[in-house]
């Protein structure tokens, strides 16, 4: 497949396209940034793969990159533009446990200019963390709707709502819900 | 407004489904001076904590994706370790048993052609004339190569599978052994070498049915090799564990 049309699968949420970038890509993620940042551990390279292969997916569907604005190979963008910068803020985040202090010296510049964006990404990541321990009915509805992307006849259906509009209401409960949560 | 309503135009904003009318409504909600910026930028928070939980919402989808993505590399890396470690050590002492067995037969042969054919032909010699005992020595010989011989087709079908398996081409491998089974007359365990191979054959296939996914067959095949009792009963018996319930 060719770099235009995997952002196309990722754009329309295509999910055998974008598990198969994610396991072809995988490897040699991993050890690029592995050797870049001098990381063994392969949890935490793991972690910052899954949470960049996040980003891109992110960024796709907001439309901030399209075939058109992408200058070099998708694989390149994910690894060099996404990876390294999420690899940063891991860094960031674990940067009381850097034995190296001038390796965290050298970073510290770039790593002012992503505070906004860990404090973003945390946010999400606690909301995201709640509503897996949300449970039935909201943890499931709300993951059809908003990332299976189905109609609330199916949803309804799926989840034994006796009509669309009942399961509407529930979706509107449970949005409520998190925003007093999070307000 | 109802709440419920400007939640519905808030999600069909961000979600992209929002008429051009509900894209105004929308701007006017965040700009219009004519709003109070109190009320503005409570619209604005609302909308942008609702545009989080979205994001988390995808973030758990995508997730839970990439997880079932990995517990399937996983089983499948196992799949391999398992059979991996199951045919790896047998490989070898089968190996040897193969070598080992041919050479006995050779052995047995050659004692055979010594002791037993070699005083009779002699005796041939001697008595030219005895048409019955130049059928029973044409017999004798007929029915040592013929031993020989189906020993060998066994030994060679269980090599070359061998040397298919450890190329990873279980198919043919299996085609291989198949194809020796067919050609095996019944046997019974008096016959200890025949039975033995046929056991090795089967216990064979049914690792490389494993390695198709063809499970069911492997169930059947190990079955058989537990039902023979003999040498890979508790690798078999092990093997079937392994792939209880499993599709």
């Amino acid at each position: 497949m060719t770099d235009k049309e995997y952002i196309q699968a990722f754009r329309r949420n295509e999910q055998s396209v974008i598990t198969a970038f994610y396991t072809q890509n995988k490897e040699r993620f991993i050890t690029h940034i592995g050797r870049k940042f001098h990381i063994l551990d392969r949890d935490t390279l793991f972690d910052v793969y899954q949470d960049s292969i996040w980003r891109l997916w992110r960024i796709i569907q907001q439309g901030k990159l399209t075939e058109e604005k992408l200058t070099s190979s998708l694989v390149a963008y994910l690894q060099e533009g996404i990876g390294e910068n999420v690899m940063l803020e891991t860094l960031r985040k674990q940067k009381e446990s850097l034995a190296n202090d001038e390796q965290l010296r050298l970073l510290e510049d770039e790593l002012d200019d992503i505070d906004d964006v860990i404090a973003q990404e945390e946010r999400i990541e606690t909301i995201r963390q709640t509503i897996s321990n949300m449970g039935k009915p909201c943890s499931p509805l709300l993951k059809l709707f908003y990332w299976e992307k189905l109609s609330w006849e199916v949803i309804a259906n799926q989840l034994g709502y006796s009509n669309a509009d009942t399961a509407k209401t529930q979706k509107y409960k449970c949005i409520q819900k998190l925003k007093a949560l999070f307000r | 407004m109802k709440t419920i309503e400007r939640t519905e135009l808030i999600d069909r904003y961000l979600l992209g489904e929002a008429t051009a009318e509900e894209k105004m409504q929308v701007e006017r909600l965040l700009s219009d001076p004519e709003l109070s910026l109190e009320d503005r930028d409570k619209f604005r928070k609302e909308m942008e904590l609702q545009q989080e939980i979205i994001l988390a919402i995808q973030k758990q989808g995508l997730k839970e994706m990439l997880q079932r993505e990995e517990a399937r590399i996983r089983a499948e890396k196992s799949d391999d370790e398992v059979t991996a470690t199951l045919v790896a050590p047998r490989i070898t002492p089968l190996y040897r048993r193969i070598i080992r067995a041919t050479s006995s037969t050779a052995i047995a042969a050659c004692f055979a052609y010594l002791v037993v054919i070699t005083p009779q032909v002699s005796r041939l010699a001697h008595v030219s004339n005895d048409a019955q005992l130049y059928a029973s020595v044409n017999t004798e010989m007929t029915d040592a190569y013929s031993q020989l011989k189906g020993c060998d087709d066994a030994s060679n079908a269980i090599l070359e599978a061998n040397a298919l398996m450890q190329s990873g081409d279980y198919k043919q491998a299996d085609r291989v052994l198949t194809q020796a089974l067919k050609q095996m007359q019944i046997v019974t365990p008096d016959n200890a070498q025949a039975w033995s191979e046929k056991e090795d054959m089967l216990y064979l296939r049914a690792l490389c049915t494993i390695k198709q996914h063809r499970l069911y067959r492997s169930r059947h095949l190990l079955n058989e090799v537990v039902n023979m009792n003999s040498t890979h009963k508790d690798e078999a018996q092990q093997l079937l564990n392994q792939i209880k319930g499993r599709k």
